[in-house]
């Protein structure tokens, strides 16, 4: 027999008191424990969220907002952007990457958005990684669809459907004319994205009656390179010119490109123009049907890059829009989550130091009847310290039996908020992993178990046993 | 086996200073079985808890089996009480919530001279001695006086221990049972050669016992008043 036999014995013997302390330790792990899986998710979550972008570019208005609904997709879009501005961006030489977000319609209440397939992969990268099963979508109408989607089997390959207008079901009871179908469905992404439904942005446009066409941003990159490799040419022809002196040869080369310049431009006045007439044949109101987006993700070369770049788009009278430091955002949001995760931390504090309290009043209690018992063994042979262990493992058990309830209990309801918040806020929580913070919270609640064993203790640690034998 | 020598016990109270033990010399040889009697409040119990180490004498040295007790530190009186020194009372004091084959491996577990398998082994042996081996698993409370009382003599056999102190082992339990209890008790220590000190009110198990020692005859702390009266020296 060892000496936790006896402390399950004595334990077993206040079973009723036992238990409820447990208990009380138990709910007091489980607040902890949820409260931190939830709070560090979150934050985790809402950085994996951001997808390593630097600025978010949409409509003036809140900045949380343009966040929320387009990062996480919740809330309502503020409202649309000049298709303009991510032509102008997805040239700029501080852009390394712009994403086009174009949003607005729904299906069974997850959104439908129109971007294309550099919100998925990197330009290296091949878009089968981020695809199960199916293909990309490359036809207006095809849709790829989140991991949850197909899972939850609200949508599956080869489904066909028409989008609603609006965000939500709610919005708007008319259904578009387009029939979308489901060409591929999306490796899980841990993200809100699990829960959307991706097309091309000439979809979403063609639903509103805008016909154009979209590039990627690596299509005005490829023009710029093609400028920049010119540029080069000059430039090396300029150092020949500096030692050969044929200037007038590379001067007409540079005429000559500038009038292809000109050239590109012209045609462009004229793609306006096909737009402009085209607009016209479907819509009679020519600024509704102009091509528009709800958001621009924006990855910058540097810190410095970005900062005039979101002075120049806010500067910019003729496309009004404002851009957003999207970890600045995220901090604010977070700051604000911030506070009610305080709250509820405090009132788990208070509960654990509760459950601390009736472990010390409970072995606090029975140390009456014990004395005797202390007293016996003290007879038998037990020395002091052997005693003090014996009352102490009975707290340390205690405790250790309500973390190990409190802690899987901890990321049971982790588990529960989390689905609620993937539903709600497209926040991915997984609470089966471990989190950061588990091993302190644990330990401090099992010292603080300890403190409470270590009173009672030393109360019986001391017991005569001449005193107690005889009673 | 024990030896008292000068052995002096005082007690400081607000009433004074109150001497209950005052043993000039005093010596019990190895397996005897004694019987120690005495009026209430004579230091009979005081004189079992100095020699099992339980209680520390003021004055004097006591001797037990070739340890000077009362020079021991704490933790060396926790180790010789439980190899040396079993114990029985008149109230059993078998710990509640243990059965009875627990509280009988309890000073086995104390003393750590038994491995764990060889407890609950040894355990069962000395529950079969008093008859219990089918009682075993069953907690004090669910045992009768005279069972508990027998589970208390098997745990105070645990450690083969040398010296048995008995405190009035039989008061608690009717005259059959207590009966048994005493004759298993005498039998188990003849066999094993224990020094048997057995504290009792009772002309029947005092006459059955080998030696009779009157606290008074060797305690010269106590005086007496006409109808036996104690009075404190």
């Amino acid at each position: 027999m060892g000496i936790l036999r006896v402390v399950f014995s004595n334990l077993s013997n206040r079973k009723l008191s036992s238990i409820l302390t447990t208990i009380s330790v138990s709910v007091g792990v489980v607040l902890l424990i949820g409260i931190l899986i939830i709070s560090s998710a979150l934050q985790q979550g809402a950085v994996l969220q951001g997808g390593g972008y630097d600025i978010i570019v949409g409509a003036k208005g809140s900045s949380s907002q343009l966040v929320l609904s387009s990062i996480f997709h919740y809330d309502v879009p503020i409202g649309n952007i000049c298709y303009d501005v991510f032509e102008s961006l997805a040239r700029d030489e501080r852009v390394t990457k712009a994403v086009p977000l174009a949003l607005g319609d729904n299906y069974a209440n997850l959104r439908i958005i129109g971007t294309d397939e550099t919100y998925f992969i990197d330009i290296d990268e091949e878009i089968e990684i981020v695809l199960q099963a199916g293909s990309f979508y490359y036809e207006v109408g095809e849709v790829v669809i989140g991991a949850k989607v197909a899972e939850e089997g609200i949508l599956k390959m080869g489904d066909t459907f028409k989008g609603a207008h609006g965000i939500d079901g709610d919005d708007d009871d008319h259904d578009h004319e387009l029939i979308y179908k489901v060409v591929g469905i999306l490796k899980p992404q841990q993200s809100a994205d699990d829960h959307a439904i991706f097309t091309m942005i000439e979809s979403v446009w063609e639903e509103h009656h805008i016909h154009s066409t979209h590039k990627p941003y690596y299509h005005y990159r490829q023009d710029n390179d093609h400028d920049d490799e010119h540029h080069d040419e000059d430039e090396h022809h300029d150092e020949h010119h500096d030692e050969d002196e044929h200037h007038d040869e590379h001067h007409d080369e540079d005429e000559h490109h500038d009038e292809h310049h000109d050239e590109d431009e012209h045609h462009d006045e004229h793609h306006d123009e096909d737009e402009h007439h085209d607009g016209h044949q479907h819509d009679h109101d020519h600024d509704e049907n102009k091509p528009e987006l709800t958001a621009i993700l924006i990855r910058g070369k540097d810190i410095v890059a970005l900062s005039s770049l979101k002075r120049d788009i806010e500067g910019d009278l003729r496309h009004p829009a404002q851009a957003a430091f999207i970890v600045v955002v995220l901090r604010q949001l977070l700051n604000i989550l911030g506070d009610g995760t305080a709250v509820a931390k405090f009132l788990a504090y208070i509960s654990i130091t509760i459950a601390a309290i009736s472990i010390l009043i409970s072995l606090m209690s029975s140390m009456t009847e014990r004395r005797k018992d202390v007293a016996v063994m003290r007879m038998l042979g037990a020395s002091q310290t052997k005693i003090l262990s014996i009352v102490v493992l009975e707290a340390l058990v205690i405790t250790g039996i309500g973390v190990i309830i409190g802690t899987i209990g901890g990321h049971i309801l982790a588990h529960f908020i989390g689905n609620q918040l993937q539903e709600t806020a497209g926040l991915y929580v997984n609470a089966l992993q471990y989190w950061p913070g588990e091993f302190t919270t644990i330990v401090s609640v099992l010292l603080l178990g300890l403190l409470s064993g270590i009173i009672p203790a030393l109360s019986v640690y001391k017991t005569e046993a001449t005193k107690y034998m005889y009673n | 086996m024990i030896t008292m020598k000068n052995l002096e016990k005082t007690y400081h109270s607000n009433e004074g200073v109150l001497k209950v033990i005052d043993i000039p010399f005093f010596e019990i040889k190895e397996g005897s079985q004694i019987a120690l009697v005495g009026p209430s409040g004579s230091g009979k119990t005081t004189f079992l808890n100095i020699i099992s180490g339980l209680v520390n004498p003021t004055k004097g040295e006591i001797v037990v089996d070739g340890v000077r007790v009362d020079l021991l530190k704490e933790t060396q009186k926790d180790e010789f009480r439980s190899r040396r020194i079993g114990y029985i009372f008149q109230n059993f004091n078998l710990v509640n919530s243990l059965s009875a084959m627990e509280n009988v491996m309890l000073p086995m577990m104390f003393s750590g001279l038994i491995n764990k398998r060889q407890q609950q082994e040894r355990a069962k042996e000395l529950l079969g001695k008093v008859n219990l081996t089918h009682r075993m698993h069953h907690k004090p409370s669910t045992l009768s006086k005279g069972e508990q009382q027998r589970v208390a003599i098997a745990r105070a056999l645990a450690n083969d221990a040398k010296i048995i102190l008995a405190d009035e082992p039989t008061g608690n339990i009717d005259y059959h049972t207590g009966m048994k209890v005493f004759n298993l008790l005498m039998d188990l220590c003849s066999k094993s050669n224990i020094t048997l000190v057995m504290v009792t009110h009772s002309e029947e198990y005092k006459n059955k016992l080998p030696q009779i020692i009157d606290i008074r005859d060797i305690n010269s702390a106590i005086t007496y008043g006409e109808e036996g009266t104690l009075w404190e020296s």
